[in-house]
């Protein structure tokens, strides 16, 4: 659409499968985790995607940094299609910024951290004498000491660790930030500090965030937009406001509610063609086992489910 | 900040401090390294001035026709204090012919397990790392390798290269590289799920720069230390291949090295036992050293070896 | 208020009492100290929520009550269960309370099951070591019994561990926690391996468990969970109770600043990322909170004893006795 190729970021019917060999490899079958999801980011915003474990989230962001490749559909960063142009996509995943859920398992255990957070600057073939002096910049930036320059992962707590993994993931001056979980691994008062810190650096150095998460709680304190993930698909996207006070689809509002602590009754999905929410969802017509709905248009997003189609 | 720094930080140890450390607390690691320690010097002595140069390195001398078959120094039942250990059948002082032996037993050691590292892990990791057919390839090929015992290889070499040192030497490194080179493809195969190698595949780095940074330091410990407990089979390997086929004897000289001297002292074993004896005896005490030093070291790096985990069980 | 006079309370039925409880792990070279005397007062028939960041001990105290110390652990002051002391001072003697009067629910709840069984062969072998001799169909109705009352179908017990959701896994936890009918269940932190919104149906599967008339006590690090399940709260940090008191009133009215920048954090309304780090010189009797504290003052060096203010509130903190 037109007004989409204007923004930052734009993920345009992506699906993202994979082929599973059936019984002693006769014939397959296709699995498909993403199912054409499509958003679109601007520029200095971020946008959270929520979703249970094994709703594709982390699939998406793996398919921005070229990880996982898409068999259908495209995305667009800045522009610049990265799975067809491949040697500018290459450029402009280098410098897309990652931070990882574990932050045990996601910097090298041998590598001084001083040497962790200058990596992405050596990719991209920066002198060697002025690293030093912008990692020290930006571990003060973090909220760290420069003391810790010269330490080992293994000395530092999972709080600091997550630290060192954002001044690594931005010390490129990304423009896009894509983080996968950041606090799942963290206590309560680090998680806050870390969401803080986040929030903070995105005002300060304009960036766009994509946040993955499954609380909901932390993608409201952070994200503009929500988009609400449902085994694959995408639901619902809108104003964080919007969606945490007025829930269109039924499994944004269970979501909304279990945020809550309220109880919710453990969720059965359907495996017919169709909406996975057929059989508990309170809406529920014929027409939503036969096809899954398409996008219908809310004031600021989109929603999937049938009970909105006359709107 | 500072506060979280004092509570979850502890110097790191050099490896010189982690030594001494292993040392004053690990009792294993303190008697496997005195043993090797021990042995090390004497093969130092070995190599440059034995009791009786010459016999040492098999040559039999007029001095030597003298005494043959002198018996070891018992307390109380001595020869002759010139010859602690006896001689042999020609005359030739054993323990300068243990000495020389024991320079010898170290360096084919040594030489064995240096080079099959380094072999091991550029294999493992290659095939760890690259794409499907050369994973495959290799893969196959260190399996076919690990199926071949090292003695029948060295007695291939000896009818092709010749009697010698080297046959033995170039036998069990073509047997031991793929067993370090399958290790290191496991741990690779693990090493590579993990997201900084994932982050730095998509930072952009080349393949080779990521085998080189980031995986070999990974790898390489874990293989050091296997290796060092494997070393105590290493030498048991060449010692044996040498007391059966006697592949490292040359023509000219009768090569002291511990395997050939139990070898050759069999047939006296009801006479002169001695010969057979004291090398064998060097050879279980060796073996048992580098044990004890190799799991001491291992405890160190998997704490759940470690004495107190076994009070469950 | 003093401590004696809070002993004599209207707290009859202590179910887990602990006085001066110090607990460590012999590292060889030094011992780690992970409790650093603790003195609390569980009382029978309630939920008790132990509430901490990982290292504050909160674990070892949970493991301690169950049972489940590792053999390097050492000990001193001491810890009483139903009036029989299991920990005093370096003798543990947990005959008869490990696995029958006090079960724990693991955290992860996918690696405490044994992947090679099917869920009914796992419940079969606690139930067979419990009772000593029970019929298997006896014990297949306990544990359909069981599975029934955490809300999930019976078919479950035909299926292995992996083909269970994490949230599925959780509720076979607790069921197997509850199927031999303990006293004292001790749940491990049981929603930081699970997505956020199974957190509201572990809130109401724990609450139903109370009301069968046992004592839960609950260990996490969520403050705003603990609130909502449990009659009372203690905050650690550290290897030190710093806190204590009813749940509605650590809410409303926190007493200690760490509270305040626990409850602070779980609403995410961090208003100043100042961390404070004040420079102490080696001081490890001092307040454990001291350096991080923003009320810090020249008393602090000494550490300081719990207080109460009432019935049931207290807080180990200079500041409180200094006000009152």
């Amino acid at each position: 659409m037109l007004e989409n190729s204007k923004k930052f970021v734009n993920v345009d019917n992506l699906w993202i499968g994979y082929r599973a060999s059936k019984l002693w490899g006769i014939g397959h079958k296709n699995i498909d985790i993403i199912k054409g999801v499509s958003f679109s980011i601007n520029q200095g915003e971020c946008y959270g995607l929520v979703g249970e474990s094994g709703s594709g989230k982390t699939t998406i962001l793996k398919s921005f940094i070229g990880l996982v490749k898409p068999y259908k559909g495209t995305i667009y960063i800045d522009g610049i299609d990265i799975y067809r142009d491949v040697k500018k996509g290459k450029e402009i995943i280098k410098r897309i910024g990652y931070v990882a859920q574990d932050p045990l398992t996601s910097v090298d255990p041998r590598m001084k951290v001083k040497d962790i957070v200058s990596e992405p600057l050596i990719a991209l073939g920066i002198d060697k004498n002025i690293i030093y002096e912008k990692v020290a910049t930006l571990l003060k930036l973090v909220g760290l000491d420069i003391a810790t320059m010269d330490r080992y992962p293994f000395e530092l707590s999972g709080g600091m660790l997550q630290r060192i993994t954002i001044a690594r993931a931005i010390i490129s001056k990304p423009k896009l930030v894509l983080l996968d979980e950041p606090t799942s691994a963290l206590d309560t008062i680090t998680q806050a500090q870390i969401l803080k810190l986040l929030k903070d650096l995105k005002d300060m150095m304009n960036f766009t965030y994509i946040v993955v998460t499954h609380d909901l709680n932390v993608a409201s304190y952070l994200s503009n937009r929500v988009g609400v993930l449902l085994k694959g698909y995408l639901i619902e996207e809108g104003d964080t406001r919007r969606i945490v006070s007025e829930p269109l689809h039924p499994y944004t509002q269970i979501i909304v509610e279990a945020s809550k602590l309220k109880d919710v009754s453990e969720l059965k999905y359907s495996n017919v063609i169709g909406c996975p929410l057929y059989s508990i969802c309170k809406y529920r017509i014929d027409l939503c086992s036969k096809e899954m709905p398409g996008f219908i248009r809310v004031d600021s997003g989109i929603v999937r489910c049938w009970h909105y189609k006359d709107k | 900040m500072n506060s979280y720094v004092k509570r979850y930080s502890y110097r790191v140890k050099s490896p010189i401090r982690v030594f001494l450390g292993l040392l004053r607390f690990n009792r294993k690691f303190l008697i496997g390294f005195t043993i090797v320690l021990t042995i090390s010097i004497l093969s130092v002595i070995g190599l440059i001035s034995p009791p009786y140069y010459l016999e040492g390195w098999g040559i039999v001398t007029e001095d030597a026709m003298k005494r043959q078959g002198l018996a070891p120094c018992i307390p109380f039942n001595c020869p002759s204090i010139y010859h602690l250990f006896g001689t042999d059948d020609m005359g030739r002082d054993l323990l300068s012919r243990i000495l020389v032996g024991a320079h010898l037993a170290l360096i084919q050691m040594v030489s064995v397990i240096i080079t099959s590292i380094a072999l091991g892990i550029l294999m493992g990791v290659i095939a760890g790392y690259s794409n499907i057919y050369i994973e495959k390839i290799f893969t196959y090929v260190m399996e076919l390798f690990i199926i071949i015992p090292s003695m029948v290889l060295a007695a291939a070499f000896i009818t092709i290269i010749g009697r010698g040192m080297q046959s033995v030497i170039l036998a069990l490194i073509l047997t031991w590289s793929p067993w370090y080179a399958r290790l290191t493809y496991i741990l690779v195969r693990q090493l590579r799920e993990l997201d900084f190698i994932r982050i730095c595949e998509a930072m952009g780095f080349p393949r080779t720069y990521i085998m080189f940074r980031h995986i070999v330091p990974n790898v390489a410990p874990l293989i050091f230390v296997e290796a060092i407990t494997d070393s105590s089979s290493v030498l048991v390997e060449i010692t044996s291949i040498n007391f059966l086929i006697g592949a490292a004897s040359l023509t000219s000289i009768d090569l002291p090295d511990w395997g050939m001297i139990v070898g050759y002292g069999v047939r006296y074993i009801r006479t002169f036992w001695w010969i057979s004896f004291f090398p064998g005896l060097f050879i279980a005490v060796t073996a048992f050293g580098l044990i004890l030093l190799g799991d001491g070291l291992s405890e160190y790096i998997s704490p759940w070896l470690k004495r107190r985990w076994r009070l469950w069980f | 208020m003093v401590k004696e006079e809070m002993e004599t309370m209207v707290l009859n039925n202590i179910a887990i009492r602990a006085r001066n409880l110090y607990i460590g792990y012999d590292e060889g070279e030094k011992i780690l100290w992970a409790l650093n005397g603790i003195d609390i007062d569980i009382p029978n028939n309630t939920a008790y929520c132990i509430v901490g960041e990982s290292g504050s001990g909160k674990t070892t105290f949970g493991n301690a009550v169950v049972g489940l110390l590792p053999p390097y652990v050492v000990t001193k002051g001491y810890l009483e269960i139903y009036n029989n002391r299991v920990i005093d001072n370096d003798r543990l003697n947990y005959s008869g309370i490990r696995g029958d009067i006090a079960v724990r629910i693991p955290q992860n709840p996918i690696a405490s099951l044994n992947p090679y069984l099917k869920i009914e062969s796992i419940f079969l072998d606690i139930l067979k070591h419990h009772f000593k001799s029970i019929s298997r169909k006896k014990a297949f109705e306990i544990a359909l019994e069981a599975i029934r009352s955490v809300g999930l179908s019976d078919d479950v017990l035909n299926k292995y561990p992996h083909q269970l959701s994490g949230g599925m896994s959780q509720r076979v936890a607790i069921a197997l926690a509850i199927a031999i009918n303990p006293e004292i269940i001790v749940a491990d932190e049981p929603t930081s391996n699970l997505d956020a919104y199974l957190k509201g149906a572990v809130l109401n599967l724990l609450k139903s468990i109370i009301s069968k008339g046992k004592t839960l006590i609950v260990i996490t690090h969520d403050i705003l969970f603990a609130s909502a399940l449990c009659n009372f709260i203690a905050v650690m940090f550290m290897g030190s109770i710093l806190e204590i008191g009813r749940a509605v009133d650590i809410l409303t009215n926190p007493l200690h600043p760490y509270t305040k920048e626990l409850i602070d954090a779980a609403n995410l309304s961090y208003t100043n990322f100042k961390h404070f780090d004040n420079e102490l010189r080696n001081n490890s009797k001092g307040c454990v909170y001291a350096s991080r504290c923003p009320y810090y003052f020249d008393k602090c060096i000494e550490k300081p004893k719990m207080y109460y203010i009432n019935q049931y509130n207290g807080a180990a903190c200079w500041r409180i006795q200094k006000s009152l």
